[in-house]
């Protein structure tokens, strides 16, 4: 305050008009202005009488003085009113302040204009939080944009080291392979056993994480389908799991009729990485049944064994990669088996299922025909 | 594609003649509401919403055809093809008018009489020709409305939350009317203040009448003026009506303004 006159301390209306903080604009019937509150004059940058006679729409910014011409007055013409709208007020020297304004008209009884009242907020603030909230929604999209295209391009350098790994450590199998033709110290021998284990299970690991980079790189796993004799190819694969596991038992039951279509390579893998989860987790005392079954309209296959049920949590993300099935400490893979499984039966138009109970889990891989 | 669906017509009163009423910039049929109800006595009357306004199947509008003026006047023509309309008065309202313009010269049959409201063959000045705003201030209104600055703050919602589809966070409940999807406005926005049609106003050969309003801040009085001198035979009336929409504000002088120009051609 830079007057020294004491303050009007009685309540009046013509108080409330001129004090209030937001700004009023009075009309005649046809948008001549009649009456401006100092609020509104001080926006515009004046005292409320530089502005009686002018046009409304004087008061705007170019921009809005089109929209209020075009929008809002055909608007208050047709019902009267409007409400909560954004417009700035025109650049008197302070800027261009953005406001939200009301306009009523109050008509006589033939329906004609009387005045019309409009009610100026300031709305800065809440102009400044639109935008920076818009903003906030560009950056995060284009982080989320970069995030995906460095994830694409992490996975394919994954692809590329993994390709390069392998050609290394099949050096190191054959030299191991050749080495143990020769005669050996009882040291030696098991010394290039643990080689020979090890650089496989690498070779392993390494097939499947170029497996995982191929299925995540949008491409998914590509199979190459042929008549295959499902029957003699499971028991293949078992042989090869019991050979490596002889103190487990793996029961077989086949209701095999039909030849099927399907990649045999990409199949063996996946009855494969299933024989070894239910060897790994299963209970070691009972035997683990793989059951198959073709007909004319799907074929399936299906690894059983008894043991604790897998808990709910970790079966929801059970085929996503990286799982380990819990704490697995007697497992040391990737936690990429499943997950390649699963891509595997859907390059195979089918789906791998788990169901577990308190004393069995099954894998099923069903491809309808 | 039913047209008069897709452009909302209404068709009322009586008469042989019939009489078109197009809405321009900003709003839809209604801008005519206390003019039309004056001529159905005696006249057919047209009104329709240009696709893209009012209550227009939006599902139509396409940003290539409706980037020039002369997509709207496609639909003018088919419109009043499809009721096999000919000798017609058109009246046309800010863009509108240039709108009908272009419609008459694309089908001639279709009007025998022009009305022009608040017409403006180009709302941007350049040299001698004075229509009302610099280029800059043009920009600027587009700008604005490019950012969202202008309008109902409620269309904000969904252009931040990026939900259009959910309806409810930008109702417009309390302003129903002349409610524009804001991208279809930002585009109308541009077709109508970018265009230049100075070039085709020596092509009218028929009646036109020019009604021009005082302190018009869109169509200033030298607009109406230029737009008279180039029109050979054209009727220039200098309203009493203040403001872009005597159709709304001084429906009585606008009837009575193109009443008499009836009766006299």
């Amino acid at each position: 305050m830079t007057n020294n006159q004491s303050p009007d301390l009685s309540e009046n209306f013509d108080d409330f008009f001129e004090s209030s903080l937001c700004g009023f604009v009075i009309t005649d019937g046809h948008g001549k202005i009649t009456r401006v509150n100092k609020c509104a004059a001080n926006w515009l940058n004046g005292i409320p009488s530089h502005f009686v006679g002018k046009r409304i729409s004087d008061i705007f910014s170019v921009g809005s003085k089109i929209y209020f011409e075009t929008h809002l007055w055909p608007l208050l013409r047709i019902q009267g009113e409007f409400d909560e709208v954004s417009v700035e007020l025109a650049d008197t020297g302070k800027g261009k302040l953005p406001i939200y304004i009301n306009g009523y008209e109050r008509r006589d009884e033939n329906e004609k204009p009387v005045f019309m009242r409009y009610t100026l907020f300031k709305a800065t603030d809440r102009r400044l939080y639109e935008e920076n909230l818009q903003q906030a929604k560009k950056l995060a999209e284009t982080k989320l944009n970069l995030e995906q295209e460095q994830a694409v391009v992490r996975e394919q350098f994954i692809a590329v080291l993994g390709h390069d790994l392998r050609n290394p450590l099949g050096a190191v199998i054959s030299a191991t392979e050749l080495l143990k033709r020769s005669e050996h110290t009882d040291r030696h021998n098991k010394l290039l056993n643990i080689i020979q284990s090890s650089s496989v299970r690498m070779y392993e690991m390494i097939n499947n994480i170029m497996d995982m980079a191929r299925g995540r790189l949008g491409g998914g796993i590509s199979i190459n389908p042929v008549p295959v004799d499902l029957e003699a190819l499971l028991k293949e694969v078992s042989n090869e799991l019991k050979i490596a596991n002889p103190e487990r038992s793996i029961q077989s039951n086949f209701k095999i009729d039909n030849v099927i279509l399907c990649d045999p390579g990409r199949i063996a893998q996946l009855v494969s990485n299933l024989l070894a989860n239910a060897i790994a987790h299963g209970d070691s005392e009972s035997p683990i049944v793989l059951y198959a079954e073709t007909s004319d309209q799907f074929w399936e296959i299906t690894v059983t064994n008894e043991g604790k049920q897998i808990p709910d949590d970790t079966i929801k993300d059970l085929f996503h990669p990286f799982q380990r099935g819990g704490t697995a400490s007697n497992h040391n893979g990737l936690g990429l088996g499943l997950y390649i499984s699963s891509e595997i039966a859907k390059a195979h138009q089918g789906s791998l299922t788990v169901t577990s109970t308190e004393s069995k889990t099954s894998f099923m891989l069903r491809v309808s025909l | 594609m039913n047209i008069l669906k897709r452009n909302n017509v209404t068709v009322k009163g009586k008469g042989e003649q019939v009489i078109f009423f197009a809405h321009g910039f900003g709003c839809d049929q209604n801008m005519w509401r206390y003019v039309v109800p004056a001529f159905q006595d005696r006249y057919t009357t047209v009104v329709f919403d240009h696709v893209g306004a009012g209550n227009s199947d939006l599902s139509a509008y396409s940003f290539s055809k409706y980037d020039q003026l002369e997509g709207y006047a496609e639909d003018i023509v088919e419109i009043a093809k499809e009721l096999n309309i000919t000798n017609a008065v058109f009246v046309g309202h800010s863009v509108s008018a240039l709108m009908g313009l272009i419609a008459s010269k694309m089908a001639p049959e279709l009007f025998s009489r022009l009305i022009l409201v608040s017409p403006s063959p180009s709302y941007i000045n350049d040299e001698d020709y004075k229509g009302g705003f610099s280029r800059a201030e043009i920009d600027e209104l587009l700008g604005s409305m490019n950012d969202n600055h202008l309008g109902w703050s409620a269309t904000m919602a969904p252009v931040i939350m990026g939900n259009p589809d959910r309806a409810e966070l930008g109702q417009e409940l309390t302003n129903s009317f002349c409610k524009t999807d804001p991208e279809i406005a930002k585009h109308f926005a541009r077709t109508t203040f970018l265009s230049d049609k100075r070039d085709i106003l020596t092509d009218t050969k028929i009646p036109v009448l020019i009604l021009q309003c005082s302190d018009d801040v869109i169509a200033p009085v030298e607009v109406g003026q230029y737009m008279h001198r180039k029109m050979n035979g054209s009727t220039l009336v200098i309203m009493n009506a203040t403001g872009h929409c005597p159709n709304l504000s001084a429906p009585e002088e606008t009837i009575s303004e193109i009443g008499k120009f009836l009766n006299d051609k």
